[in-house]
């Protein structure tokens, strides 16, 4: 297991805001898709190795999760994350009240890949204007699984940690707490770190 | 007479605070700028100092934007305010009107810190 890179107290305040601004965007975006306010928490960022991601997420949980691979300045799998139990809430939020609990069912896959699409391409969008790098996005990827079983299907070759950042949104009366996270090699690491100084660089 | 004004930033990251600062600069030298990392240490630099202008991002821990500027505008409703953040959805930008607050998009660029400044000056 590689070492998480060690971000200097500005270098993880310009990542953090990078996400900051992603999760701002894609709230407005879901804010008018389902009608109504979404209030957000500010983003609090960990490194995680894969056990330590188990452990957060709860190892026996069943995970809603949408990836999508991003390739370009640095490579990751990038993954929106609810618990499994409040996404046929958030579907129905999206689809509106009047849809029978079959329809729900069977539009989840979808609805939830529309969501985390939003999602991780505001984010990425963010760290991509924040850097000024581009980057490519392979299609939204949706997979109910625990922990573990979806770190095995997403993992890259070679070592890798987690970026793992975690969000509280709440939707009108319901609080759901998602959670983004993306899976690095350590080579992809040391590039977003290297991207961090530079942009840093520039502004001081 | 000097036109010397006092702008507080407000902002929870100190990347973005240095951001804002440097467009400032630039375009305002002759202002004074103070900066706080939250909306209380914003309340305590407020009580000591006579502000003109906020420049408040609205999603900060504790207290967010729209409720410091609520508790601002109490003191100083003469001040002019704007509200920096990603997140415009209808109801905050509503909230923001009512506050008599403008709606500044970020990301924090020359342009939108441009914009503000624009604002500011009427």
């Amino acid at each position: 297991m590689g070492n998480p890179p060690v971000l200097s107290e500005l270098e993880a305040d310009l990542l953090n805001e990078a996400f900051n601004l992603g999760v701002g965007n894609a709230a407005a975006s879901l804010s008018q898709m389902v009608k109504q306010e979404i209030k957000l928490s500010v983003p609090e960022l960990n490194f995680f190795s894969i056990e330590e991601l188990s452990e957060t997420l709860g190892h026996n949980q069943l995970l809603s999760c949408v990836s999508q691979t991003i390739t370009g300045a640095f490579s990751a799998q990038s993954m929106v994350i609810f618990p499994d139990k409040d996404s046929l809430e958030i579907v129905g939020k999206l689809l509106g009240e009047n849809i029978s609990e079959e329809s729900l069912a069977e539009l989840q896959d979808e609805a939830m890949s529309e969501i985390g699409n939003i999602v991780l391409n505001a984010c990425i969008g963010s760290l991509s204007e924040s850097f000024s790098s581009a980057f490519n996005v392979d299609l939204p990827e949706y997979v109910r699984s625990t922990p573990a079983d979806l770190i095995e299907k997403k993992k890259l070759d070679g070592e890798s940690l987690i970026l793992f950042i975690r969000i509280e949104l709440t939707l009108s009366e319901s609080k759901i707490t998602g959670y983004l996270a993306f899976l690095m090699g350590v080579e992809s690491l040391s590039k977003l770190h290297n991207i961090l100084k530079e942009t840093l660089n520039k502004l001081l | 007479m000097s036109d010397s004004k006092t702008v507080l930033i407000v902002d929870d990251s100190k990347v973005s605070r240095m951001m804002i600062k440097a467009v400032i600069k630039d375009l305002q030298p002759e202002w004074t700028m103070l900066e706080a990392g939250n909306a209380d240490e914003a309340l305590e630099i407020n009580a000591v100092n006579q502000i003109n202008y906020y420049s408040i991002d609205l999603n900060m821990p504790g207290k967010d934007g729209l409720e410091l500027i609520g508790l601002l505008k109490e003191n100083n409703p003469d001040a002019i305010y704007a509200l920096l953040t990603a997140n415009i959805q209808e109801h905050i930008r509503e909230t923001a009107d009512n506050l008599g607050a403008y709606c500044i998009n970020k990301p924090i660029t020359e342009a939108s810190i441009s914009k503000m400044l624009e604002y500011f000056n009427g």
